[in-house]
């Protein structure tokens, strides 16, 4: 497993590519704790951000289990009035969490900058 | 003398173990230490001999409302260092004495509990003395029915323990807080105890109060054991090593390493489980100001107000990285049984020692030991309250054991505990990660073992036994004999037939 700074200078270059970028973290599903935590906005709070989706995605899991559907999650998209947040599975026990200022940015470059990266996280 | 120690809300009682030498006295403590789950603080020792004294602090029980502290010490056995271990018994409300009970040691036993008796029964109130028959698996092991009889002419207690595997310690430890609280009782209960924080509140402060007693510098070089007028008599225990100049710690050596831990809420989220109401349990936690203290086998602990402190020998990492991945694993962990696991639990990493240390931090709670101890206890008990609570804890303990050890969590009546809703809740402290592969133990056996265990602690009940074993009779009688309420039953019976 990389290195939390490793990690930190991934969620760097995510940052550099995604415009409008507000904070990112790499979180483990299981704990709901942060591997990693880049953000650019002071007073967001990272890791209660990133403990509550970790609880979003485990429920949705759950959901899947329930209805007995065979796939897997890819990512989850909550758009707010102001900001996009998108949360990427990296593998089964980690995810992606990403928040961005709907204003300066879409959700194409979103997934660009993070599909592009996402690999070096796992 | 017990205080009341208002300021905690707690009860200071000292349990003191005395004994002759090589009777096993520093044995006990350990084993009960660990199965308590506290640490225990040896300042001194010389090839396996106590120089001060062994100390451990376990919080437990409830006596009139308020929470129960006891000190535990053991005194060291030599001979030359008396003077250390009458002033350590001098503060004690109870002295479980431990006596080696073979043919060839007990003699010596009998003559040294002799002049304990003489020194503390004549006391007001009277220091209540229990003499704990160690080392019964001995072939040579004193009959009890013997040691009874040279006991017949004083009020003295005894029980039967095998120290090196820890039967029997912790029923000696129960009814030893039992029998100190009878010394409260004497004078008023805790509205007669002085009010004021303890004098001695930790390891340090009781190697400070009698470091000045005993030998001086020229009765002991550095580095050796203190000689001792008695010759060691014929032991099963470990013999002592060979004396070397370097052995063993001197006997003017540093008061005990302490570790201050108060662990800072605004610490990044990173290095704490939960990541939110972790946080909020840490700013409760920060005003405590507890102390940790070290073992022999390098781990740390602190427990009080409430809270235990743990941190293993193996959870120091030498970097941040190395620490994370082990508390991911941790919190992986405990996420994986948090539906089993008592609340208000903390995961978290703290720089120490030049490195980074992995502690967990648990709220306690009361056992079903310590439940059943206060209720068997209480003035108002009754029979009926009494045997459905025993059923209840029976029922509760089988579920537990047929469920708790295939996830690592060990199932004893000290572990187990129920929350406000009656849920049952694993109350101890989590084992590591890697140890949930443990053989699962047989279910009946272990169960029949820990109700034996529960109702030898129900000795002194304000209640009539028989009269709790006739009604856990009544309701066993159509039950199957593999019942829990069954094996009770029988465990009870036992117990009233003896």
């Amino acid at each position: 497993m990389p290195s939390e700074q490793e990690l930190t200078e991934v969620l760097a270059r995510i940052e550099n590519d995604a415009s409008g970028f507000i904070a990112a973290s790499l979180v483990d599903l299981e704990s709901g704790m942060t591997l990693a935590v880049k953000t650019s906005k002071q007073g967001f709070d990272l890791t209660a951000a990133s403990a509550y989706n970790s609880e979003l995605v485990k429920q949705k899991l759950k959901i899947m289990r329930t209805l007995e559907l065979d796939g897997t999650i890819e990512d989850m998209l909550i758009t707010l009035t102001d900001q996009i947040h998108l949360i990427k599975l990296v593998n089964p026990g980690t995810f992606l969490y990403m928040a961005v200022d709907k204003a300066q940015s879409n959700l194409a470059i979103v997934r660009m900058a993070v599909a592009k990266h996402v690999k070096d996280l796992d | 003398m017990a205080v009341l120690d208002k300021e905690r809300g707690v009860i200071v009682l000292r349990v003191a173990y005395d004994g002759p030498p090589f009777s096993g006295k520093t044995t006990t403590v350990r084993a009960l230490a660990e199965g308590l789950g506290v640490e225990v603080v040896t300042p001194g020792e010389a090839n396996g001999r106590t120089l001060f004294f062994d100390y451990a602090d376990y919080i437990g029980g409830i006596f009139e409302g308020r929470r129960i502290r006891c000190q535990i010490v053991s005194v060291p056995g030599q001979t030359v260092l008396r003077e250390r271990r009458l002033a350590l018994l001098d503060s004690a409300d109870v002295i479980v004495f431990v006596a080696d009970m073979r043919e060839s040691a007990a003699e010596k036993s009998f003559a040294l509990l002799e002049e304990v008796r003489e020194d503390f029964l004549g006391r007001s109130p009277p220091v209540g003395i229990i003499l704990q028959a160690n080392k019964r698996d001995a072939a040579t092991s004193l009959p009890l029915a013997s040691i009874r009889a040279r006991l017949s002419d004083g009020p003295v207690a005894i029980t039967q323990t095998v120290a090196t595997t820890g039967e029997g310690v912790r029923e000696t430890f129960v009814f030893a807080i039992r029998v100190a609280l009878d010394r409260v009782r004497a004078i008023g209960g805790t509205r007669g105890l002085t009010e004021q924080a303890p004098a001695i509140d930790d390891a340090s402060d009781l190697l400070e109060s009698i470091a000045g007693l005993g030998p001086g510098e020229a009765d002991h070089s550095p580095g050796q054991p203190v000689a001792d007028a008695r010759s060691p008599e014929p032991s099963d225990e470990p013999t002592p090593p060979a004396l070397g100049p370097s052995e063993g710690p001197a006997l003017d050596a540093e008061p005990p390493k302490v570790l201050p831990f108060r662990p800072d809420p605004a610490m990044p989220g990173g290095l704490l489980w939960p990541p939110v109401e972790g946080r909020a349990l840490l700013h409760e936690v920060h005003q405590l100001g507890l102390v940790a203290t070290p073992t022999e086998r390098g781990s740390w602990s602190a427990s009080g107000e409430g809270w235990r402190f743990h941190s293993r020998h193996d959870a120091l990492f030498d970097t941040l990285d190395a620490g994370r991945r082990a508390l991911i694993e941790w919190a992986r962990s405990h996420s994986a049984l948090l539906d089993e696991l008592s609340p208000d639990r903390v995961l978290l990493l703290s720089e120490s020692e030049g490195g980074h240390r992995l502690w967990q931090l648990v709220r306690q709670r009361l056992s079903v030991a310590e439940e059943l101890s206060a209720l068997s206890g209480a003035p108002d008990v009754t029979p009926l309250a009494l045997s459905d609570r025993l059923c209840d804890v029976a029922e509760r303990l089988d579920r537990c054991l047929r469920r708790w050890p295939d996830a690592g969590l060990p199932c004893t009546r000290w572990t187990v505990s129920l929350d406000l809703h009656g849920r049952t809740l694993f109350a101890g402290l989590m084992p590591p990660p890697g140890q949930t592969t443990r053989r699962t133990p047989e279910v009946r056996s272990a169960l029949i073992r820990e109700l034996q265990a529960l109702v030898l602690m129900l000795g002194d009940a304000r209640v009539d036994l028989e009269v709790v074993a006739a009604l856990i009779r009544q309701r066993a009688s159509s039950l199957s004999t593999d019942a829990p309420i069954r094996l009770l039953e029988e465990a009870l019976g036992e117990v009233v037939a003896a």
